[in-house]
C-alpha cells in the first residue's frame, strides 16, 4: 500500500525529473507558472507518472491543460495499467 | 549541502558547420540535421542541431576540473535548437555535487542537463545479452532506418558496429568540453546515432538520454533494445550498451525519443474520376503544394475549378500533388516561386492577366511553421520577425494578384486559425501573425466591399506543420476540412463582404487522439 506521504514523494520526484530541480510546486501550478512545462513536457510527465504509478491515464491528460493538482487527481482516480 | 549562487548565463551559438561536423563524427546523418530540403518540410521549418551536440556545448560551459569528474549525465531536450540561434546556458550546483545546466532560447527553456558522479543519476541496467562474436557485426548505417510504428514492439533489439570519428575529440575541444571523459563523449555521439539512424531512425525526435560512463577502450560495438512504445504519442524508451573491441562496457544508456508520423507522405487522397459537374473558373492557391493547401487544391480540382499552385521549394510535394490530381492534371498549373518575391509575383500576375478571364478565387495559405517559443524581452525580435515574414507571405500575393480576382463574384480566402481566438501556449508568434492576417482580411473587406472576403479558421490538422508528438494529438484530417471548405466556396452562398468560416465545428472529429499508430 502507498501512503499519502509516499505518493507525494513519488509525485514530486516525477515533477523534478521532468521539469527541474527544487521546484516547490503547489497543486495550482501548471504551464502558466512553470517555465519548462510545455506540451512536450506534459506528454513526458504523463508517461513518467503512468510508469511510476503503474496506471493508465485518460487521453485528456495528454491533450488538455493540466495542473499539478489535476494530474494528482487523475493518477489517484486511474485504474491500474493492464 | 553546498548551494553556491547561480552563475551568470553564458552565451552560446551552434553553427551549421558544427552540426555537419557532429554528424560526421557521430555517424548521425539523419536528414533532419543535414538535409535542408528535408528540414524545411519538417515541423521545425529547417534543419535542427543534434540534441547530443547541444549537450556537449552546454557541458562546454563548465570548468575542465568539473568536466573531468563527471561520470553520468542526464539530458532532456524540450524543444528544437536551430543552428545559429542565440542561446544562453545557466549552471547551478545541487546536492551530492550534481550540476544542473539549463539552456534557454526563443524565450523558453530548450534543454536541461544534469551531470554527476558516483552513478548518480544511475546508469540504467545494461541490455547485456550481446549476441554473436565481433566478427559478425553489422556495419554502421550511412542512411537512417525508416521504421514504422508497427515494427516497434518491446524487446526489439539491434546490435552492430559503432565507433566515433576522430573529429569528435576536436569538436568537443572547440566547444570547451575536451575534458569530458571519453566514454561520455563517445556515449553522447552514440546516443545520437542510435536514435537518429537506428531505432527508430529517420522519423525520430530525440528527447532525452541518461548516460553512465564505463571503462575500456574506444567504442567498437553496441546493442540496443526497445523497452517501451506508447502508440498514443509515439514515445519510445530504449536501453543500450556501448562496448569496446574486447566487449568491456564503455557506456550504458537509457534513451527517450518519439517516432513522428511519416513526413510529406503526399496529398491526402488522389482524385480518381474527373468531376461530373460544371467547369468553373481558375483559382490561385498560394502555399498549395502540401498539407492543407494541397488538400484544398485537390478539392478545387474535383469541384471543377482550374488551380494555379504557388509553392516555394517543395518540389517533391509538388510532383506528388500533380500525380494525385490524376484526371484533373491538365487543369493544374504549378508555379515555383517565393511568395515574398514581388518581381516573381508580378510576372505571374502578368501571365494570368494575359489569359483574359478574371480569377474565380485567390487562396492565401502560405505560412512558415512556428517553433515553440515564449514571450521574453530578448525573444521579442524573433517573434516580430516571424509575424513580419508571415504577413509578407500573405500581403505580397494579395498585392500582386488581388486585382485579378473577379470583382463581382470572386473570393479571396485568408487562412487564419482558431489560434487567434484560443492561442496555443507555445506559439505566441503564430497567434500574433494570425491576428495580423485577420486584420488584413478586415481591411480588404472594408476597402473592396463587393468582393467575397473569407476568413478561414481551420482547426489543428494532421500535416507536416503539426508533426510533433503533441501537435498530432486531436488533429483533424486535412482532406475533410478542405472538402467542407471548398463546398462553401463553390456553393454560391457567400455574399459580398466578410465571411468567417470555421470548419472545425462543422466537420465531425473522427480521430480523437493518437495519430501515430
Amino acid at each position: 500500500m502507498t501512503t499519502d506521504a509516499d505518493f507525494e514523494r513519488e509525485f514530486q520526484d516525477v515533477l523534478e525529473d521532468v521539469l527541474g530541480w527544487e521546484l516547490q510546486l503547489t497543486d495550482d501550478d501548471g504551464p502558466s507558472t512553470v517555465g519548462g512545462w510545455d506540451s512536450l513536457a506534459q506528454i513526458r510527465l504523463v508517461h513518467e507518472l503512468e510508469t511510476r504509478f503503474e496506471v493508465r491515464l485518460p487521453d485528456g491528460a495528454l491533450l488538455e491543460e493540466q495542473s499539478v493538482g489535476s494530474l494528482k487527481r487523475l493518477v489517484r482516480d486511474s485504474a491500474p495499467a493492464a | 549541502m553546498r548551494q553556491p549562487p547561480e552563475r551568470s548565463a553564458r552565451r552560446l551559438t551552434l553553427t551549421r558547420a558544427q552540426v555537419d561536423r557532429f554528424a560526421a563524427a557521430s555517424g548521425d546523418v539523419n536528414p533532419l540535421h543535414v538535409d535542408p530540403a528535408f528540414g524545411r518540410r519538417s515541423a521545425f521549418g529547417g534543419c535542427i542541431a543534434h540534441g547530443a551536440l547541444v549537450t556537449l556545448a552546454m557541458l562546454g560551459t563548465l570548468e575542465d576540473a568539473q568536466l573531468a569528474w563527471i561520470s553520468s549525465l542526464r539530458a532532456s531536450f524540450a524543444s528544437a535548437v536551430a543552428p545559429d540561434a542565440e542561446l544562453s546556458v545557466l549552471a547551478r550546483s545541487g546536492s551530492r555535487g550534481r550540476t544542473e545546466l539549463v539552456l534557454s532560447g526563443r524565450g523558453k527553456q530548450l534543454a536541461r542537463v544534469l551531470a554527476g558522479s558516483e552513478g548518480d543519476p544511475a546508469p540504467p541496467a545494461s541490455a547485456a545479452a550481446l549476441a554473436g562474436p565481433p566478427g559478425e557485426l553489422a556495419p554502421m548505417r550511412t542512411r537512417a532506418a525508416e521504421r514504422t510504428a508497427g515494427e516497434l514492439h518491446a524487446g526489439l533489439a539491434v546490435s552492430g558496429a559503432y565507433g566515433t570519428g576522430e573529429e569528435l575529440v576536436e569538436l568537443a575541444d572547440t566547444l570547451g568540453a575536451g575534458a569530458l571523459p571519453a566514454p561520455l563523449r563517445e556515449g553522447l555521439a552514440w546516443a545520437s546515432y542510435v536514435v537518429g539512424m537506428e531505432l527508430p531512425g529517420r522519423d525520430a525526435l530525440f528527447t532525452g538520454v541518461t548516460l553512465g560512463a564505463g571503462g575500456g577502450g574506444p567504442a567498437a560495438r553496441q546493442v540496443v533494445a526497445l523497452r517501451e512504445h506508447d502508440p498514443r504519442t509515439g514515445q519510445l524508451v530504449l536501453d543500450g550498451t556501448l562496448l569496446d573491441a574486447d566487449g568491456r562496457a564503455r557506456a550504458s544508456a537509457r534513451f527517450e525519443c518519439f517516432l513522428l508520423a511519416k513526413p510529406h507522405a503526399g496529398p491526402p487522397a488522389a482524385i480518381l474520376a474527373p468531376p461530373a459537374g460544371a467547369v468553373r473558373g481558375e483559382v490561385v492557391v498560394v502555399g498549395g503544394s502540401r498539407g492543407f493547401g494541397a488538400a484544398l487544391v485537390l478539392e478545387l480540382l474535383a469541384a471543377g475549378y482550374g488551380a494555379h499552385v504557388v509553392y516555394a521549394a517543395s518540389t517533391q510535394s509538388a510532383r506528388a500533388l500533380a500525380e494525385a490530381a490524376g484526371p484533373c492534371r491538365e487543369r493544374l498549373t504549378l508555379h515555383e516561386l517565393d511568395a515574398r518575391d514581388p518581381v516573381a509575383l508580378d510576372a505571374l500576375a502578368e501571365r494570368l492577366r494575359s489569359r483574359g478571364a478574371p480569377l474565380a478565387g485567390l487562396i492565401l495559405n502560405a505560412a512558415t511553421p512556428p517553433l515553440p517559443m515564449g514571450v521574453s524581452a530578448s525573444a521579442a525580435a524573433e517573434l516580430s520577425a516571424y509575424v513580419a515574414d508571415n504577413v509578407t507571405l500573405t500581403a505580397a500575393p494579395l498585392g500582386a494578384l488581388g486585382a485579378l480576382v473577379d470583382a463581382d463574384a470572386g473570393w479571396v480566402v485568408f487562412t487564419s486559425s482558431p489560434a487567434f481566438a484560443t492561442p496555443p501556449r507555445d506559439w505566441p508568434q503564430y497567434a500574433a501573425a494570425k491576428g495580423a492576417i485577420e486584420g488584413l482580411a478586415h481591411w480588404l473587406a472594408t476597402t473592396s466591399p463587393r468582393l467575397r472576403t473569407v476568413l478561414l479558421r481551420p482547426p489543428k490538422m494532421a500535416t507536416d506543420f503539426t508533426n510533433t508528438p503533441s501537435g498530432r494529438l486531436g488533429a483533424a484530417p486535412a482532406d475533410e476540412i478542405a472538402r467542407w471548405t471548398v463546398a462553401q466556396l463553390a456553393g454560391g452562398e457567400l455574399g459580398p463582404g466578410l465571411a468567417i468560416l470555421e470548419p472545425g465545428a462543422a466537420v465531425s472529429e473522427r480521430e480523437p487522439v493518437g495519430a501515430a499508430t
